[in-house]
């Protein structure tokens, strides 16, 4: 079993894993507390409208899908901000256009099927040094930024208003972080799957509210709570040979139920 | 006379819609002007548009003789309505404190900080509640955070919008008590939407009675006459009905 953990196709998912559970994790804390859960679903179909596009136009898909959801989250945000809409229902829109392009960039091609249950469901067997490297520059950016931004974006997520008042360009700072979180949910594709990757984003950051007494904390422990529901998840979907995604998530929604029981226990 | 702030023929549309008219007044440093007006005046538009925080407007305002924009936001404090923040957000009185201290977030509070900070809570009679979640707070308790926020960084003017809503009685009392030792401490000017006519009618220096338009801004006295309560109310407010807490 250790020989298989230490093959290079293995650590190549291992490292590409914890980079987006760290992304995934860091930036979660702003779409859970920003009510945002439902952006990440959207964007996740997003990406599966580029993936599709990539896969029809036999070129690397998550070439297209990177663009193809950045565009969409930009989208949105434009949406929202210069319309009368709410988030939620902008996100509705381009999910469902997005989904709907999916399918008909599919169905123009042949012999899809194989191609598409990777993305859609996750492989750490499709991760590739690219996908590594890829990984390895959002991080950095991505760690960039939060150093970078944290404070700001804490303090919006806590009262636009109040920030707008000290100069906190609140605006900018959404399209920055939707445009982070939409890359992030790309690159998380191929280890996740597109049909669980909000949850990836949402479950690490809903564990740590609920035992966090300030939203630093809250950071900390997303963090930690994304790189174990990674580390163990693509562990065990080797041992048991599951989608990797799908034993992400219920990994993570494993350290959800037993650290909802000690807040409840601690709360008493 | 040096003015906090000068409001000048500031008219402000939303879709067609005519949500401030001509708006003029101007207060003089150290006052306490209340804005009084029914749900819809404009009352928080104006406050948004002093603040900086929307430039869809015509006219201008100077607050100690800068646009809005350009004044260095240490020097307002602002307490906004209850309902804008987040109150499931994860953070502490202190935080909540030092947050105002410095115009961010804080990762981490500085030992500094937090020595301001102590004082501040202690000034407001917050000192029991420095680690309490802003969650496990009353509307009162929370109002008086904000206001302990909103005084962190010692602001030339206090701007508050509807401070009272929401809250008790004893709390609308207790609050009204902190702003009046922190404006004699610091001769701060305040300027405070509120819906309660009879407080107004005792703190003000001047009222601006507003209903898209001013239809006065004086002394309480000459301000809350029959006739401008009629033109800004309609027939739901009368002078006869306000009773003077402090007589």
């Amino acid at each position: 079993m250790l020989d298989i953990l230490l093959m290079p196709f293995m650590l190549r998912a291992m490292i590409a894993g914890l980079l987006v559970a760290f992304m995934g994790s860091a930036l979660g804390v702003f779409v859970v507390q920003r009510k945002m859960s439902f952006l990440g679903d959207g964007l996740a179909h997003a990406a599966f409208g580029g993936v599709a596009l990539g896969l029809l136009l036999a070129v690397e898909p998550l070439a297209v899908a990177v663009p193809f959801t950045l565009l969409v989250s930009l989208a949105i945000t434009w949406v929202k901000e210069k319309t009368r809409l709410e988030q939620d229902t902008s996100i509705g829109i381009f999910f469902a256009v997005s989904v709907a392009l999916g399918v008909v960039f599919l169905a123009m091609k042949e012999n899809f099927a194989a191609d598409a249950y990777s993305y859609l469901f996750g492989s750490i067997l499709a991760v590739g040094t690219n996908d590594l490297v890829a990984s390895a520059v959002m991080a950095a950016v991505t760690l960039f930024s939060l150093v970078r931004c944290w404070k700001r974006w804490a303090y919006s997520t806590f009262d636009a208003e109040l920030a707008a008042a000290d100069r906190v360009k609140t605006k900018r700072d959404e399209y920055l972080l939707n445009a982070l979180v939409s890359m992030v949910i790309v690159l998380s594709i191929k280890l996740v799957g597109i049909v669980l990757i909000a949850s990836f984003l949402v479950i690490p950051a809903a564990t740590a509210k609920l035992v966090a007494r300030t939203f630093a904390d809250m950071t900390k422990l997303s963090v930690i709570f994304g790189l174990f529901g990674a580390l163990f998840g693509i562990v065990f979907s080797v041992i048991f040979d599951l989608p990797s995604g799908a034993v992400i998530i219920l990994v993570s929604a494993l350290i959800f139920a037993f650290t909802a029981l000690i807040a409840r226990f601690m709360n008493r | 006379m040096s003015y906090a702030l000068e409001v000048k023929q500031i008219s402000y549309k939303i879709a067609g819609n005519q949500i401030l008219e001509d708006v003029a007044f101007a207060v003089e440093e150290g006052n306490y002007v209340s804005i009084v007006g029914p749900n819809g005046a404009g009352k928080t538009s104006l406050v948004k548009i002093i603040l900086g925080l929307n430039a869809n407007y015509t006219g201008e305002v100077k607050i100690f003789g800068q646009n809005p924009e350009a004044l260095q936001p240490k020097n307002i404090g602002y307490v906004p309505q209850l309902k804008t923040s987040d109150r499931n957000f994860p953070a502490t009185v202190r935080e909540l404190v030092a947050n105002g201290l410095r115009g961010e977030w804080a990762w981490k509070i500085t030992k500094s900080e937090a020595e301001t900070v102590e004082k501040i809570l202690c000034d407001t009679g917050l000192e029991d509640f420095c680690d309490t979640q802003i969650s496990a707070l009353s509307g009162g308790e929370l109002q008086r955070t904000f206001l302990a926020r909103a005084f962190a960084r010692r602001p030339k003017i206090l701007i508050l919008d509807e401070p009272a809503t929401g809250i008790d009685m004893k709390a609308i009392d207790d609050i009204e008590e902190i702003i009046a030792k922190f404006r004699l401490e610091n001769h701060t000017t305040v300027l405070t939407i509120t819906h309660d006519r009879n407080t107004a009618f005792n703190l003000s220096d001047k009222v601006l009675m507003l209903n898209h338009r001013v239809y006065a801004y004086d002394v309480p006295a000459k301000a809350f006459t029959d006739e401008i309560i009629r033109g800004v109310f309609g027939n739901i407010g009368h002078i006869g009905e306000m009773e003077h807490r402090n007589a």
